[in-house]
């Protein structure tokens, strides 16, 4: 099951956050609602050594760090996504994963040139 | 109140990329702790405070580890989880219990045994963030999200992936005269360049390789003690150094900017007045550097380096190593020891103006600079200190 992602809101001074938050920095208010992500742009995104994507996406001006879903190669700098929420199928952790899903139609930019390198085959370490 | 504080001695165990069998994390954090104090000519039952921040000593804690070391009566003792950051946040409390006189001899020691589950247990499990929102996607360990933060730095000051290679190139030179130093062979920029890549821009030499080992250091109130009893030998003690300011800011921004500003741009000027010196005074810096991007925000944070310079100077002066960055090759060669990365550029900073540098010394070093970075919330490092330290002549 997967559906829109959602960010929080404060109720007090409609400061957006994600991931959620206790109090609000902005205002110190400690009640929220939530809200839709909506749509936002790809800022970055790289790849890893096993071939997942992941992006930096701002959306509501909240950067949020997302994987892009697998029918998206189409995902890149400068694209306008969907941020879709997509929680295990069974239980256990917590777990909110966002997507970042093409929208079709939607205005791109060229990909950054450093991208462009595709011999990605070793495992990194932080 | 006394005026200062005086680190007077510093250990640092072999470095392992992988550990050796029956070592545990209370084992090297003890041995970096006893050699240390040895190193400084003082007795195991001098100490009186202990610091201590490992991210595998679990289940034990900071008084585990004094019991268990023979340890005590302690007047002081303090136990730090802030990562790459927690050496100088256990340095800017311990100076002041020294001055204040709450503490005698502190020992301050940081360290792991990381094996593959411990490393990948810490990074899943590095917070509750991490845990809902960045595993599940699934991403395991930060370079994904530093790579995302170089990204925007070459855009902002117009860098290409050459232009970090000076900073791991330089830091594999710096390692070939340090024993220690996990990777020794000279690294060139064409080899940088050819790595395969991690995740891009960043490719194999822009992430530390992970190892076991701990690096302990010695606080007393004076010099005297250290100075008039240093002995012979390589674990000799050389000149005291002495504290001359520690500053610390957290959470500077919310996690919604681009993480190229550290809390650096607060603590560092407050660092410099309290000082009384500047970036152009030091002989020696050490820049937390989990990544190369991050080495070159800190050094423009402390002011080391401008940032629209930053391509020169990244070739001119880190390339060269006319700026001595990183003297013992850093994390990138050196190795990254757990919650001892912050410590091991403390260790060296201490040896540089102690005088006991062995081959990299750096001639007539004094005055030297140390930042700690580090504990990313979400999508960078929260946390940034700064350490000006004197070599006392």
């Amino acid at each position: 099951m997967s559906g829109p992602a959602f960010f929080q809101r404060c109720t007090a001074c409609s400061t957006v956050f994600f991931p959620p938050r206790l109090a609000c920095r902005a205002c110190g208010g400690a009640a929220f609602e939530q809200v839709e992500a909506g749509p936002g742009v790809v800022e970055e995104v790289t790849e890893l050594p096993d071939g997942l994507r992941i992006a930096s996406v701002r959306a509501r001006g909240v950067p949020v760090v997302c994987s892009t879903s697998s029918e998206s190669s189409a995902v890149e700098v400068g694209s306008s996504v969907a941020l879709v929420d997509s929680p295990p199928e069974q239980g256990g952790q917590p777990a909110h994963p966002v997507h970042a899903v093409h929208l079709p139609g939607s205005a791109r930019v060229e990909p950054a040139a450093f991208f462009t390198t595709t011999h990605i085959e070793n495992e990194g370490t932080p | 109140m006394l005026d200062s504080a005086y680190i007077v001695g510093a250990a640092e165990t072999p470095y392992t990329r992988h550990p050796t069998p029956g070592v545990s994390t209370s084992g090297l954090l003890v041995q970096a702790a006893r050699e240390a104090v040895a190193a400084a000519g003082l007795r195991w039952f001098d100490v009186d405070g202990l610091g201590v921040s490992s991210f595998t000593l679990g289940p034990d804690h900071a008084v585990d580890l004094a019991w268990r070391a023979g340890l005590g009566p302690l007047s002081w003792l303090m136990e730090d989880t802030n990562g790459g950051a927690s050496a100088l946040n256990m340095l800017q409390h311990a100076e002041l219990a020294i001055r204040s006189g709450q503490a005698s001899t502190i020992v301050l020691v940081s360290g792991d045994r990381m094996d593959a589950a411990a490393f990948r247990m810490l990074v899943e499990h590095y917070n509750r963030a991490t845990e809902e929102h960045l595993a599940p996607l699934p991403l395991t360990g930060p370079n994904a999200l530093f790579a995302l933060l170089t990204q925007r730095q070459m855009t902002a000051l117009g860098l290409s992936r050459r232009d970090y290679g000076h900073i791991a190139t330089a830091q594999r030179a710096w390692a070939g005269l340090n024993p220690g130093a996990v990777y020794r062979a000279p690294l060139s920029l064409e080899e940088y360049l050819d790595a395969p890549l991690v995740a891009p821009p960043l490719g194999r030499y822009d992430c530390v390789p992970p190892v076991s080992g701990a690096d302990a250091i010695v606080l007393t109130a004076g010099p005297a003690g250290s100075a008039g009893s240093a002995g012979t030998g390589a674990g000799a003690a050389g000149r005291p150094v002495r504290v001359l300011a520690v500053e610390t800011s957290i959470g500077i921004d919310d996690q919604d900017a681009d993480g190229l500003t550290t809390g650096l741009v607060q603590a560092a000027p407050r660092a410099w007045e309290r000082s009384g010196l500047g970036a152009s005074d030091m002989d020696v810096l050490s820049v937390y550097d989990d990544y190369p991007a991050m080495a070159l925000a800190q050094l423009i944070d402390l002011g080391a380096i401008a940032a629209e310079d930053a391509q020169r100077d990244l070739a001119e002066r880190i390339g060269t190593r006319r700026l001595p960055v990183n003297t013992a090759g850093g994390q990138l060669s050196a190795g990254q020891a757990g919650a001892a990365a912050g410590m091991h550029g403390v260790v060296e900073t201490y040896r540089q103006l102690a005088g006991i540098a062995g081959e990299r010394q750096v001639d007539d070093a004094r005055f030297g600079v140390v930042t700690g970075y580090g504990m990313v919330l979400y999508r960078y490092g929260a946390c940034a200190n700064v350490a000006v330290l004197e070599g006392v002549r």
